[in-house]
């Protein structure tokens, strides 16, 4: 090397020469799938971690090819039947079936990202896309989507941000063949309430929701409509009021928030992820709240408890038998006991340090529908001790599930 | 940086955040490459920040701070997923000048530029990351030290250090080059 040549330019020049700036494939959808899910955390407590980030995302090399979005689906033509009105989701007799999985994929552009919902074999056969066509939007927030009990039937819940910043907020149904979309025409009466469903009562009536109003956050709570046009609101919950903490500064109120998950299987009670008062600290600053825990209530909203210790994602889905709530924490599964709060790991017994969440139980309670991260997301199902791994989807970088009950194969 | 975009995003928007990845994702993935040299390393480290900005939104409390803020997050994850390689790590012998004396510009250049990549890949990643911060990002030494969460003087005598390493190294590796050479003559 030429000593007199400066090497702080050399660098500079060697930098610009050599910095790969290039986007990998699907790199960007990977990462917004995995954010679509995850809750932001309180400020204060976002502003404590922000310094020292420790992420937990690990790095699994499995013998997988990258992510390469689906921009589409094969939809197969049904043989069933339409009910014509719409059925409710009541519990169907006899024993629970595995049936299809209820899966979410993405179709990105370059201004764009739209949801698009399908359903799927527990082996990854046999997709069906659920709507004529994706709903495309430049403002989506939240989308989810359920089975009904008896399987012939799925909730879907989209809010979209406008363009002058409020919110719209739909809440429809679709048969399993994708066929029979329709929306519940009472949920945009409740405006500048905002509704989030996300599940079925047991019998099939009520769609359990989580109404929130940014700028008027004392609305914000977990909420019932009816299952035939969302009408009949009733409030089920009120979340403590939430403040964050600017160092000895006064707190300033945003807005407390309960999250659903599931009914109980016998229809009493509710499991969500919920805001926590605690005690005001001692030297007198602000009363400090902590998101993200497990809680139960009672359908007529009394009861409210939390359930352990777990702080947890935004996922908290009753157990067939009634006994345990499955959640995520810290890309981590458990089943937590309801009588007695202590939580069982669910891993992956050949992986038992693979980040996992998304997670839902089979019909039968016997295995779990999960997302596994690693340099991208698929999702797998297992049984309860970690055995019988089996994928679901392949390269496809996807969202929110479900498993219902409704019959195998097309 | 649309600081719209920030403090829509700050307030829970994804479809906000999704843009704002999209608009850092190249110039995270150029310096995360640079910092940890190897492809792989680098779209864990983008990941992990990106994933971490959305969920720690909340606690940038200046949104016009959010490319600075994002930078840190991505030193972080550079420095995590450096710690987490476990892939075998292919070992490249280095290369012997071309021969004889007389070389073209082009060639001259391209030399150079090999002899900086060898001094560079021979630093350690935190060297590496003060010298991407001051050369490539062309951070003031006050804003590359906040980026790092060092004291200002830290940083100064952290890029001297690297400064001298990378040196040291390539001129090692030109002594080597030497060496070989005559006795390649």
């Amino acid at each position: 090397m030429n000593a007199t040549r400066d090497l702080d330019q050399l660098l500079r020049d060697h930098f610009g020469d050599r910095a790969d700036q290039a986007v990998l494939d699907g790199q960007l959808d990977g990462i917004l799938l995995q954010t679509a899910d995850l809750r932001q955390r309180p400020g204060w407590l976002a502003a404590l971690r922000s310094p020292s980030m420790t992420t937990r995302a690990i790095a699994i090399r499995a013998a997988v090819p990258r992510v390469v979005w689906l921009a589409a689906l094969v939809a197969l033509t049904l043989a069933v039947l339409l009910a014509g009105a719409f059925v409710a989701g009541g519990r169907p007799a006899g024993p629970p079936l595995n049936g299809r999985l209820l899966i979410k994929t993405w179709e990105a552009t370059s201004s764009t990202v739209r949801s698009i919902f399908y359903t799927v074999d527990p082996d990854g056969s046999h997709p069906v896309q659920l709507r004529p066509g994706p709903v495309e939007t430049a403002g989506r927030m939240l989308d989810g989507a359920q089975w009904s009990r008896d399987g012939k039937t799925i909730l879907l819940s989209e809010s979209f941000l406008n363009a002058d910043m409020t919110t719209t907020s739909t809440v429809s149904v679709v048969n399993a063949d994708g066929g029979g979309y329709r929306t519940f025409s009472m949920v945009g009466s409740y405006a500048p309430l905002n509704l989030a469903c996300s599940d079925w009562s047991p019998d099939g009536t009520r769609v359990l929701c989580e109404g929130w109003n940014y700028p008027d956050p004392s609305r914000n709570g977990l909420y019932t409509i009816n299952s035939t046009d969302g009408g009949d609101l009733v409030r089920v919950t009120t979340p403590p009021e939430s403040h964050e903490v600017h160092g000895s500064s006064s707190p300033t109120q945003t807005g407390g928030r309960d999250i659903p998950g599931t009914y109980s299987p016998d229809g009493m009670m509710i499991a969500f992820v919920g805001a926590i008062a605690v005690a005001p600290a001692t030297d007198g600053t602000a009363r400090i709240e902590r998101q993200d825990g497990l809680m139960v209530v009672n359908t007529d909203g009394t009861g409210r408890r939390r359930v352990g210790a777990l702080v947890i994602g935004d996922r908290a889905e009753w157990s067939p038998d009634g006994r345990s709530i499955l959640v995520s924490s810290q890309g981590r599964l458990y089943s937590v006991d309801v009588a007695t709060a202590a939580a069982t790991p669910l891993t992956i017994k050949d992986q038992p340090d693979a980040s996992l969440g998304l997670a839902s139980w089979s019909p039968d309670g016997a295995r779990i529908l999960f997302g596994r991260y690693g340099g991208g997301l698929d999702f797998y199902t297992m049984r309860l001790d970690g055995t019988d791994l089996i994928r679901v989807t392949t390269d496809a970088g996807v969202g929110a599930t479900d498993w219902g009950t409704h019959p195998l194969g097309d | 940086m649309d600081r719209d975009l920030v403090l829509r995003a700050r307030d829970g928007d994804h479809d906000a955040f999704s843009r704002l990845a999209a608009g850092s994702l190249g110039r995270l993935n150029g310096v995360a490459r640079l910092i940890v040299h190897d492809h792989l390393l680098a779209e864990d480290a983008v990941q992990d920040a990106l994933v971490g900005a959305w969920r720690d939104l909340r606690g940038l409390r200046d949104p016009d701070r959010f490319d600075a803020w994002l930078n840190r997050l991505l030193i972080r994850a550079c420095q995590n997923a450096a710690k987490r390689d476990w892939r075998r790590r292919i070992v490249e012998l280095p290369l012997g000048l071309t021969d004889g004396p007389a070389i073209s510009d082009v060639q001259a250049t391209l030399a150079m530029s090999d002899e900086l990549e060898r001094g560079l890949r021979d630093l350690t990643i935190d060297q590496r990351t003060v010298l991407v911060l001051t050369y490539y990002l062309d951070l003031p030494l006050a804003e590359a030290a906040a980026t790092l969460g060092i004291p200002l003087g830290t940083m100064k005598s952290r890029l001297n250090r690297a400064i001298s390493a990378l040196r040291a190294s390539i001129e090692a590796d030109a002594r080597h080059t030497v060496l070989t050479s005559e006795r390649l003559a």
